[in-house]
């Protein structure tokens, strides 16, 4: 019995010590688990995924390491054009469509579960904005905890606590808990808030503040977590929070989006309207006359400026000889801009003296207007005449169209087609003869709102054609003309980035783009008025319809005939993008095949039937590989060299070809087979037509040198794990060597093809050093891949910011291609 | 059913039938042909795989005006080494003209020496070192204390040849220097990247902690990441990174109280430093200095080279793949020996995996070797310049001397071939495995 009581006794504790033994050893497990990773974990997580997000940041700052400042998006929109808003759009529409995804699953989980679902939207919403503003804070590097996501996030949690309350509060009353949760959290926010603000200066003082302010966060969190832990709906509340969170993202990306576009076409919209107009027609600029110098000049006005002289910093003002030997090409409208650090003549006590003007802020510059001695130096000019630029124009005083009224308009249009479509539909359900009057009205009304829509398409294409005068006219000044005339109407002279060829895309882009998309809306709408006619019965029904219809696709496609011109309109540094893209596929598209199909010929030889040299073969195919890439690039260099008895001007010169420039050659291979080989005429066809040019095709010969045998190996392997009883099934089948190989080596060796092919194009957009080296001797920007020109934009350029944003539009692309390499490999990969 | 029952049977007959029959026909004549066309594809493909290496040797080995004219075989003596004393190349030519000893390897070039007063009035020492024909002085001095007395090498030689642009490569065109930063950083990468990787594959594959997967998918996650991406802020990281170290700390940490820390901290370092001799580590360079706060920056020295690899995941990843497959009966003798994860580790499982440690070894080593986008960005001098960057820089200098960018190139390309050679199963079983570079 006593034995029986002190086993009985002793064996929980037992149990506890060994339970409580286990733990220890769990614990100490993990401890060592964490320290073995921790040197790598370190070094990963500092130079391989903390720059994705510094980067990131990085790609939001301006280029120069002088003023490196905020700019949001800016970098994006230089290096993709207006493409970025397209992108933006994207997004947004996305992020929403995840949202409606949200509620989707919460529906369904109410229809189950039942619930209140509701309640949990307006807090889900609340921690969105609070998270929003959280990381806004971050990104524009406040320094601070910002307090108003603090007290967001705060409210919506107890916002959930109060909604998890009112679920059950008919099943039972805790409104106590609820207090107290409520209360802790408001606590906890209020420290956090509060905390930092309430603690004195003073270094360590601050240091040992903070961490009991940290102390006491920790000790609130641990009694908060219990608390919430009531919540028993954990999925409303992670459903609430992620919809809100996608739902404001997208809206406010949207509202972001809308707002730079038409920040952009107003800007230019607001300086047409400022140049184009009576007054300036009828102003006239004087300005000095070609090849004079003007030997006088006198200030309209005393100016003060601050200056140095003699290391003294001073105000004085402006000796009338500040400038005075201004050539005429300095004097457009007798104006002259001065900037910091530049020598500047001043009087002091009545003496002109030299000194360093100083003291206008980063970028500013003084504006001084003259008044020339000698009139007769000086001519008076007409600014333009109306007949230049359009009399039209000048008589609306240039006035433009806003783009919100035509987003409005292509929304109104949108909105217009779905509800005849929704009307139709309705009338196709309404029995005619049972309520004739309802059938005729939503005919009425039908008509009434196809009428709407016609007015708002009539007015988007006119709001083009306005802007298109606009655009003409500043097409038609010289870059003189726009430069009076913008001094004349604000007193300043442009700044350089305004120019009228900038403004001129600023005006049309975005009222095309939205002409376009509205284009398209009404060429869906008339297939759909199509297929409904043939549903008619009476001829003049059908025909009408038809007529309709036909109408519609006209107006539509003569919208997207704005395409083109559209298409024309992207600045400069896009374009660079632009080209580089193209090459970069250009580069795969060469590369990929041909190196894929040599190893798998290769791989092949080499697996079957031979027995000797196997081994030595490989390691011969291989050196390619991993031989440095900057050595063998080098002897390429060589071997492809213009010297017409280089290797590859020999060989070619052996079956009767011209020695050829190699990487010098910008002109595309399609073009220099016709003209050199086939002898025929000098081609124009455009540049897309013409394949690669003959610099980046030599880079495609090495890359294909380099890879196809790396490609033959790792085949080789894939060979190797086909089972031979399949070819000797075949065999005895009476199936010959190629339908064996087509059959089964093929199907068979599908995830490795696969596989290779997706890191063959990956790393082609990748690849660096070589191409980094051929192009010291190739022609221009003819080998400049995606990768080679972030590079040049950062190091050459010296361009953080901008290269980053490119070199993230470059992680975009690559992450598009794999996932539809994934998608695309699905159906046809056949893994075993 | 009787047909089916029939056909089961009478198959393998035919079959064996069939394999006994075409046995002894298959071998005489037809395979034969085809097995000639599959070697002489591959020897043609082989061929063609290695004539650039070739055409790369030969160049190096070419006059010049040889490379213009497009020869494939050097038509100068492959070799020729003179031997020659210290007073004979402090002689001037003039000298030995009138003496009438002319070295017998400038023979060819006599009548030019005679000609120009300039050549004439130049020790031969000179007039080698200025000469871009194909000539060069090679100094072999090999002095090792132990067995001092018994070899002692000391001798100077003048090259004649191909061979002459590898010693004017190496030494005037500072190969040398690229050759032994890249020696130095490829070691101390391979060293700490193995470390780093040995450790954190053996936690992820054999020790149970929170995390772990979501951990293991991060690291994988930056396989993912295009280099260009992280180029740019590991720069700025890197060239940052001294000013943590030093007074000018941003003013936020400041607030914090914790520049004071440092200098507490700091100020018996200093001492340390001063007894030692820190100040140059191994010849790693300065990165204490005795009478200043710690200045380290890491642009253009050995750190901003090697620090950013110091884990890879790829390397992780194989190794991991490797300790997985031990088996768990091993860990558990070894548990009840006592032996706890780290003399496990490195008792047990490394000698194990030695194939997957040289594999890792040896892409990090050639990953290393080959990269050249980073030393661009953080090299400015040739203190730490490494060898590929040195060669591209050579490619843009060097410009017509094609026959020493070769020299430079083949200098750049015998390690990795050596290694590879050396290793190559290994590395091909590692490629073929993962199907990753490193």
């Amino acid at each position: 019995m006593t034995a029986l009581s002190y086993s009985n006794e002793e064996r929980p504790a037992q149990g506890q010590q060994l339970i409580a033994g286990k733990r220890r050893r769990q614990v100490r497990e993990a401890l060592t688990g964490y320290l073995f990773v921790l040197p790598a974990a370190a070094a990963i997580f500092l130079f391989g995924l903390w720059p994705v997000v510094s980067g990131f940041y990085e790609s939001l700052k301006s280029g120069s390491p002088l003023t490196n400042k905020y700019v949001g998006l800016n970098n994006y929109m230089r290096s993709l054009g207006s493409l970025t808003y397209i992108l933006l759009f994207a997004l947004s529409l996305i992020l929403l469509y995840f949202s409606y995804r949200y509620w989707r699953s919460t529906y369904a989980y109410y229809r189950e579960n039942g619930g209140i679902p509701w309640l949990y939207i307006g807090p889900g919403l609340i921690i969105g904005a609070g998270m929003i503003v959280l990381a806004f804070n971050f990104v524009t590097s406040s320094d601070e905890v910002g307090w108003l996501p603090t007290a967001l996030v705060v409210v919506s949690i107890a916002g959930f606590v109060l909604a998890d309350q009112l679920q059950y509060a008919r099943e039972e009353q805790n409104w106590r808990d609820t207090g107290i949760a409520c209360l802790l959290i408001l606590g906890f926010g209020l420290v956090w808030i509060m905390g930092p603000r309430l603690i004195p200066d003073g270094a360590l003082v601050k240091v040992i503040g903070w961490a009991i302010v940290l102390a006491l966060l920790a000790g609130l969190a641990y009694l908060i977590i219990p608390s919430l832990n009531r919540l028993r709906t954990g999925f409303y509340v992670r459903t609430g929070i992620m919809m809100g969170l996608l739902m404001l993202l997208g809206i406010l990306l949207s509202i972001y989006t809308v707002k730079q576009m038409e920040g952009d076409v107003a800007e230019a919209q607001d300086i047409s309207a400022l140049i184009f107009n009576e007054d300036v027609l009828n102003a006239t600029v004087y300005v000095a006359d070609e090849d004079t110098e003007i030997g006088g000049l006198s200030l309209e006005e005393e100016i003060i400026v601050q200056v140095v002289v003699d290391g003294e910093t001073i105000e004085a003002p402006l000796a009338p000889e500040a400038y005075n030997q201004l050539g005429a090409d300095k004097i457009t409208g007798l104006q002259a801009a001065f900037g910091n650090n530049q020598k500047i003549n001043v009087l002091v006590d009545g003496e002109v003296v030299e000194g360093q003007l100083t003291g206008l802020a980063m970028g500013e510059n003084l504006q001084v207007r003259f008044l020339a001695d000698e009139p007769e130096a000086v001519r008076e000019v007409d600014i333009y005449s109306a007949l230049e630029v359009g009399d039209n124009l000048i008589r609306r005083g240039g006035r433009t169209e806003p783009l919100s009224k035509q987003i409005l308009a292509s929304l109104g249009v949108f909105i217009g087609l779905a509800t005849i479509y929704t009307i139709s539909y309705v009338r196709s359900k309404v029995d005619d003869e049972e309520h004739p009057r309802l059938y005729r009205r939503l005919h009425l009304a039908r008509i009434a709102i196809g009428l709407i829509v016609l007015i708002f398409f009539v007015y988007i294409i006119s709001a083009i054609q306005f802007n298109r005068q606009a655009a003409a006219g500043m097409q038609g000044l010289s870059k003189e003309q726009f430069e009076w005339a913008y001094q004349y109407a604000t007193g300043e002279r442009p700044a350089p980035i305004l120019r009228p060829e900038i403004l001129n895309a600023q005006l049309l882009y975005w009222p095309q783009v939205f002409l376009i998309a509205t284009g398209a809306l009404l060429i869906g709408a008339a297939y759909l008025v199509w297929q409904s006619a043939q549903k008619r019965e009476t001829k003049v029904g059908f025909g009408s319809t038809i007529m309709l219809a036909l109408l519609m696709m006209i107006g539509g496609w003569l919208a997207i005939g704005e395409l083109p011109r559209t298409l024309s309109l992207a600045g400069r540094d896009a374009e660079d993008t632009t080209n580089a893209v193209t090459r970069t596929a250009m580069y795969s598209l060469g590369t990929v095949p041909v190196q894929l199909a040599i190893g798998l010929f290769l791989a092949y030889l080499l697996f079957s039937e031979i027995t000797r040299g196997k081994s030595l073969f490989r390691v011969i195919y291989f050196m390619p590989y991993i031989a440095p890439s900057v050595a063998t690039s080098t002897v390429f260099l060589v071997i492809f060299s213009l010297n017409k008895n280089s290797l590859a001007n020999k060989t070619l010169g052996l079956i009767g070809i011209e020695p050829l420039l190699w990487l010098k050659e910008p002109s595309g291979v399609i073009r220099l087979f016709y003209e050199q080989v086939l002898g025929g005429d000098p081609l124009n066809i455009p540049s897309a037509l013409q394949g690669p040019s003959l610099a980046l095709t030599t880079v495609i010969l090495y890359n294909i040198w380099v890879f196809a045998g790396y490609n033959a190996v790792v085949f080789l392997a894939g060979l190797g794990a086909i089972p031979t009883e399949l070819y000797e099934a075949a065999e005895v089948d009476g199936a010959g060597r190629w339908s064996r190989f087509r059959n089964i080596t093929l199907p068979l060796l599908s995830p490795t093809t696969f596989f290779l092919s997706m890191l063959s194009i990956i790393g082609t957009f990748k690849a660096f050093s070589h191409i980094y080296v051929l192009r010291g001797q190739a022609a221009g920007k003819e080998v400049d891949t995606m990768s080679v020109h972030i590079f040049n934009m950062l190091y050459s350029a010296n361009d953080p910011g901008y290269a980053s944003a490119l070199a993230f539009t470059l992680f975009g692309i690559i992450l598009i291609l794999t996932l539809v390499q994934n998608r695309v490999a699905r159906g046809q990969v056949f893994y075993g | 059913m009787a047909s089916t029952t029939t056909t089961q049977i009478s198959r393998p007959a035919v079959e064996s039938q069939v394999v006994t029959a075409r046995l002894p026909r298959r071998r005489p004549i037809q395979i034969n042909f085809f097995r000639v066309f599959i070697y002489t594809v591959l020897t043609l493909g082989a061929a063609l795989f290695v004539l650039p290496f070739l055409w790369m040797v030969s160049t190096s080995l070419q006059h010049s005006g040889d490379i213009i004219r497009g020869r494939f075989i050097p038509s100068l003596e492959f070799i020729s080494i003179s031997e020659v004393t210290d007073d004979e190349l402090n002689r001037t030519l003039q000298d030995y003209l009138d003496a009438d000893e002319f070295p017998s390897f400038l023979e060819d070039v006599r009548s030019q020496i005679e000609d120009s007063r300039a050549q004439r009035e130049m020790t031969l020492s000179d007039y080698l070192r200025k000469a871009k024909i194909g000539y060069a002085e090679l100094k072999i001095d090999i002095d090792i204390p132990l067995i001092n007395k018994v070899w002692e090498v000391h001798n100077n030689y003048v090259v004649k040849g191909g061979v002459a642009h590898y010693v004017e490569a190496w030494d005037e065109s500072n190969f040398s220097r690229y050759f032994f930063n890249s020696v130095k950083v490829v070691i101390l990468t391979v060293i700490g990247q193995t470390f780093t990787s040995v450790l954190a594959a053996y936690a992820f594959a054999r020790i149970e902690f929170p995390g772990r997967n979501l951990l293991f998918s991060l690291f994988l996650a930056t396989i993912f990441i295009p280099p260009m991406v992280v180029l740019i802020p590991n720069r700025n990281t890197v060239s940052n990174i001294d000013r943590y170290f030093t007074e000018e700390f941003p003013a936020k940490q400041d607030d914090w109280g914790l520049t004071d820390a440092r200098k507490t901290i700091a100020e018996p370092l200093y001492d340390v430093v001063d007894a030692v001799g820190l100040e140059d580590f191994l010849g790693l360079g300065k990165f204490f200095t005795v009478d200043g706060p710690i200045v380290w920056s890491w642009m253009d020295s050995w750190p901003a080279l090697v620090f950013p690899f110091l884990a890879s995941t790829f390397s992780i990843f194989l190794l991991r793949q490797f300790f997985m497959q031990i088996p768990d009966e091993l860990w558990d003798a070894a548990r009840i020996d006592g032996a706890g994860h780290f003399r496990f580790l490195f008792q047990v499982v490394v000698p194990v995996s030695k194939a997957a440690l040289t594999t890792t070894i040896i892409f990090t080593f050639i990953g290393t070797w080959n990269a050249l986008e980073w030393p661009i960005l953080v090299t400015f001098s040739d203190n730490w310049r490494p060898i590929s960057y040195g060669l591209y820089a050579f490619t843009t200098e060097a410009g017509s001397d094609l026959n020493l960018l070769m020299a430079g190139s083949v200098i750049t390309l015998v390690p990795v071939i050596i290694v590879y050679l050396i290793a190559q199963r290994q590395f091909t079983e590692g490629i073929t495995t993962t199907g990753l570079k490193g």
